[in-house]
């Protein structure tokens, strides 16, 4: 059985109960830290789960490497590996990502719990896309 | 190309923020020049951009969230079966085309995932016993529901019948059948509804895109009990059809007044959707015809504006398609609808749900004898009727909505009805369907938040989220802010969280102040006033506040219902400094003040009729009481608010009078279902000290010692820690009668000892609760063996309570039992006949107080004090007559086996020797 968003962060809430001391004094920092979580949860399941093969390959064409649409757990990896590290740099970015694609959350939702303007968000967007798009061609080429 | 690093990352990340709010036409100018301003990062700018038009042709990280929605896949197995292809996404969840996964060769299934997700064990275990009992729903028009579940992980899933056909309304319209056709095909779906309700199973959510038709004209009603399963899961009750897709505040268009107001959900509900869909049927339109209304525009028409005569509905426009449609031409289309046949909608579409169709039945009859052109048992209006309705118009109809789906969760019983002029009416629904998305808003966060260390939650702490939530929002308007808060400290109320309560109403006054609507400030003040004397306060404070709140009120029939609500608080203030006699008068004032309201609401008139019990009760009025509680019972049921809080308070306060009745056996019924509805929020922690304490009293008087004692430590142990001091005051007391019982004189003394400061601190020297101390205090003493002080406590302990009483205050139901105590010290004492003056007496009381035919234990302490006083003074006969009527008192109230009673039996055979 798959999962679907709201069975999946009541699910996100039972693991990080076993997190010691994390204080959550406002929703936008919570949901942040939850939709990371949910990433892990995801790409667990999606490791768990009889994956059928829908792409997700890297491949290099001649105009130069070309990343499809990631659903394999392999490429979440990747992504999250990428995302961890893109967190260290821009904190904001990472959890935009994790919110929209992970989560599901539209530019207008997430721009509500953080306060800010739907133009801002997608910006961040567009910057976390270049980084991880960056990263993980890098990777391939290497 | 290489992975850039943290610093050229924040070196460049504005410049890239810069370039990407630029247009695409100009951002080739923005990065030459900065190429040449800044060579090197310059040019990494270039290579990100043009990286990211790549990425964008790419899509990359565009697709669909592999864990979000719509995440399941053709091939996946849900319970017995195999999901093939997503037929649909509706407001609800995603309904998947299933089979069988065991190869069996079965008709295909839909199968569809509800977006909610059960958090409790007990949550899913009742959707799962639901589906069950549903699934035998068997109707030739009703879509099968076959089975339901629940995944590992919470996901509820309902498998059902899969119909391969269209919605009503557009096959009617494809296969152009005329308004005979049409009303034997709605005859159909009639049947199936009668099936339902027969089954007491009411839909809900009827619907075109509910109702199906498949090729071979086979008519079937889908959805059916899905609305009844949530409904009885989650206590969306009323509200599911604003609430439950999603979340967002909806346009309710097929809702019935009734499930907007939050009145009573009824067959009668379905009625007026099935009306509205036969309307829809043959006018080509819904009677609300909902294009460009606003939410609150809607929500009027749906509750307030008498819908167009079907007749009348068809003209305009498209009227010439419309009747093309239906095989006819619009001028014979209009004759067809006018007369019997609009007044037969007409009646299935009243918004009074009581002037509708009782049954689906009769509505179906009706029908049936339009078509066959026999005359109609409906009444067309009168004229009186239709002009009525011009007066009706004033009335704006109050989206309790989600703020009632907050209170269905937290228990609260409904928000306070307010009345504007016609001026502000729109403004006014406009202003409740904001803080209804407001609330939205609050909800769904608190929902989401709502298991942070994955146990159920607890209404607390849902109520300190909620709190938390308001205060933070900004995006809430002053008004509403206040309102959400009265709303917030009152379930603390109920939840015997006075301290907390009191802190959030205090903001919600202060707050109030800067206001511009008087009846908001004025409620605020009362609803302060009223917290603060719970709280204990005893002070000037409460009664001011109150008497403020009243001043500012405005008058007026519409805001008779808001002052009626003032005056019920203030009552309750004049009842907790004492002063009962304007306790009750001002909840008389308050019931005639709510009859002028021009408003109907039947969660006013309950929390009067709860209240107008206490209020008897408090007076030691224990007659009146119980038969209001009594009536208040019966309505709330009528309500389905059986299941609140405020049915906690109701069986608390029922069950309370009647031990007072020394009804004791019916009293521990009542109380074990205060606590069971508070238990059902999976929370042992839930239970109020004050109903523990009181189960703990009626154990007592039932003999069950270590019962009582348990609970009564539990209760005070709890009063505690909320910071509860009447609750405390009265455990300590009960535990101190408990402990003397037992036989453990040094404990009860202790626990004596400890409440006697917090009684002083907390009430006026005049209380009678010291009364009560006192004649602990003497029994104690009289178990220790000095009868001196124990004869001379008791006799301070009535001065001090006959002085209450005089005083106008309560008292009155503790008379009996003391003048009992103190005949029983005299007796030892040796002052016989005082004994017999006091027994008689409390015995006469006793009788005036109860209802004739009744018997208590109280009567029967009476009696055998008074037999035991009697026989002492060598009465004899007089004696057993009391002893034998206390033995009966016994056995009719504990029970022939309880101790009490065979030792009047026993007494009263003694004596006849």
């Amino acid at each position: 059985m798959s999962i679907g968003a709201t069975t999946l962060l009541h699910q996100a809430y039972i693991e990080m109960a076993g997190r010691d001391g994390v204080d959550f004094p406002d929703r936008a920092r919570f949901m942040g830290y939850a939709a990371r979580v949910m990433r892990g949860l995801i790409i667990d399941h999606a490791r768990s789960r009889s994956a059928q093969k829908r792409g997700g390959q890297f491949h290099i064409t001649s105009s130069g490497v070309v990343v499809e649409q990631p659903t394999d757990h392999l490429e979440l990896e990747h992504l999250s590996a990428a995302l961890d590290e893109l967190a260290e740099v821009d904190a904001c970015l990472a959890e935009v990502v994790d919110l929209k694609f992970f989560c599901g959350f539209t530019f207008a939702e997430i721009a509500g719990m953080r306060n800010v303007s739907e133009r801002t968000v997608q910006r961040q967007w567009e910057k976390a896309r270049i980084y991880l798009h960056r990263k993980l061609s890098t990777e391939i080429e290497n | 190309m290489s992975t850039i690093s943290r610093n050229q990352w924040q070196e460049i990340n504005p410049y890239l923020d810069e370039v990407l709010s630029l247009p695409e036409e100009e951002r080739a100018a923005y990065l030459a020049k900065f190429e040449q301003e800044r060579p090197e990062l310059g040019r990494l700018l270039k290579e990100l951009i043009e990286e990211h038009a790549v990425l964008n042709d790419e899509a990359f990280l565009c697709g669909q969230s592999p864990g979000g929605f719509g995440a399941f896949v053709p091939g996946e197995v849900a319970g017995a079966y195999r999901l093939i292809s997503l037929i649909g996404e509706g407001g609800m969840g995603t309904v998947w085309l299933a089979e069988r996964s065991d190869g069996r060769f079965e008709r295909k299934v839909a199968i569809k995932f509800l977006r909610l997700s059960l958090g409790t064990q007990t949550g899913s275990g009742r959707f799962k016993r639901e589906g069950r009992i549903l699934a035998q729903l068997a109707h030739p028009h009703i879509a099968e529901l076959i089975d339901a579940g629940v995944s590992g992980i919470g996901q509820p899933f309902i498998v059902l019948e899969h119909i391969d056909g269209q919605p009503i309304d557009a096959w009617c319209d494809e296969q152009r059948l005329d308004v005979g056709a049409r009303i034997a095909l709605f005859l159909d779906v009639l049947s199936a509804v009668s099936h339902a309700h027969a089954n007491l199973v009411v839909h809900r959510d009827i619907k075109p895109s509910n109702v199906l038709v498949r090729n071979d004209g086979c008519v079937k009603l889908l959805d059916f009990g899905i609305a009844k399963l949530l409904a009885e899961d989650s206590e969306l009750g009323s509200v599911t059809q604003l609430t439950m897709d999603g979340g967002s505040a909806l346009t309710p268009q097929y809702a019935a007044p009734e499930q907007i107001t939050g009145g009573a959900i009824t067959t009668a509900t379905d009625v007026y959707a099935l009306g509205a869909l036969l309307y829809q049927l043959l006018a080509g339109k819904h009677p609300t015809s909902s294009e460009a209304l606003s939410p609150a525009e809607l929500v009027k028409a749906i509750t307030d504006t008498e819908p167009p005569r079907l007749s009348e509905a068809t003209t305009g426009g498209s009227s010439t398609a419309l009747a093309e449609k239906r095989s006819t031409t619009q001028e014979r289309l209009r004759r067809e609808l006018r007369g019997d046949l609009e007044t037969v909608i007409g009646k299935a579409l009243k918004k009074n749900p009581s002037e509708r169709y009782a049954t689906v039945g009769a509505f179906a009859d009706d029908l049936r004898r339009f078509l066959k052109h026999e005359p109609i048992s409906a009444r067309p209006d009168s004229l009186l009727y239709r002009a009525g309705k011009f007066l009706r118009r004033n009335r704006t109809a109050v989206v309790l909505g989600t703020l009632a789906l907050l209170g269905t969760l937290a228990g609260l019983t409904g928000t306070l009805l307010q009345a504007r002029t016609a001026r502000k009416q729109r403004d006014f629904a406009f202003r409740q369907l904001a803080r209804a998305e407001a609330s939205n808003e609050l909800i769904s966060f608190v929902l989401s938040d709502a298991a942070p260390s994955g146990k159920p939650f607890k209404v607390n702490d849902l109520l300190h989220r909620a709190e938390r939530i308001v205060k933070e929002q900004s995006a809430v308007d002053e008004t509403t802010r206040v309102e959400l808060l009265d709303a917030i400290g009152e379930q603390y109320s109920t939840q015997d969280e006075t301290a907390k309560s009191v802190q959030v109403l205090e903001d919600a006054y202060q707050l109030s102040r800067r206001v511009p609507d008087a009846s908001v400030r004025a409620s605020a003040a009362c609803n302060l006033a009223n917290s603060l004397a719970r709280s204990g306060e005893n002070g000037q404070r409460p009664e001011s506040l109150f008497q403020e709140g009243m001043r500012e009120m405005p008058s007026g029939p519409e805001y008779a219902s808001l002052r009626a609500d003032c005056l019920l608080r203030g009552s309750e203030v004049a009842q907790e400094r004492g002063d009962i006699k304007t306790g009750i008068a001002r909840v008389l004032d308050a019931q005639q003040v709510s009859q002028e309201s021009i408003f109907h609401n039947k969660v006013l008139e309950l929390s009067i009729a709860i209240d107008t019990a206490s209020a008897y009760r408090v007076a030691g009025q224990n007659r009146e009481a119980t038969a209001a509680y009594q009536r208040a019972a019966e309505m709330l049921k009528s309500l389905g608010r059986e299941n609140t809080q405020n049915a906690v308070v109701l069986f608390n306060n029922w069950a309370y009078a009647l031990n007072q009745l020394g009804r004791p056996r019916e009293a521990e019924k009542l109380y074990q279902r205060a606590m069971s509805i508070s238990r059902d929020s999976d929370d042992d922690d839930a239970v109020s000290p004050m109903v523990l304490l009181n189960y703990a009293k009626t154990l007592r008087t039932l003999g069950r010692l270590q019962e009582a004692s348990g609970y009564a430590e539990q209760a005070s142990t709890r009063a505690k820690a909320k910071g509860f001091a009447l609750a405390l005051n009265q455990a300590l007391l009960e535990r101190a009668r408990i402990y003397r019982e037992i036989g453990e004189i040094d404990q009860s003394d202790a626990m004596l000892r400890e409440v006697e400061p917090l009684l002083r601190h907390d009430l006026p020297p005049t209380h009678y609760a010291f009364a009560v101390l006192e004649i602990e205090q003497a029994q104690n003493k009289f178990r220790r063996g000095d009868l001196k002080a124990a004869l001379r406590m008791a006799d301070d302990a009535l001065a001090t309570d006959e002085k209450s009483i005089k005083a106008g205050g309560q008292g009155s139901d503790a008379l009996p039992g003391l003048l009992i105590s103190r005949a029983t010290i005299e007796l030892k004492a040796d002052a016989g006949d005082r004994a017999v003056a006091d027994a008689s007496r409390a015995v006469r009381l006793l009788q005036e107080q109860a209802e004739p035919g009744t018997f208590s234990t109280q009567r029967g302490r009476g009696y055998m004090t008074l037999g035991n006083a009697l026989k002492a003074q060598g009465r004899l006969e007089e004696a057993r007559q009391a002893f034998q009527l206390s033995g009966a008192h016994f056995e009719n109230a504990l029970g022939a086996d309880h101790q009490e009673t065979r030792s009047a039996v026993q007494s009263a055979g003694l004596n006849a020797k």
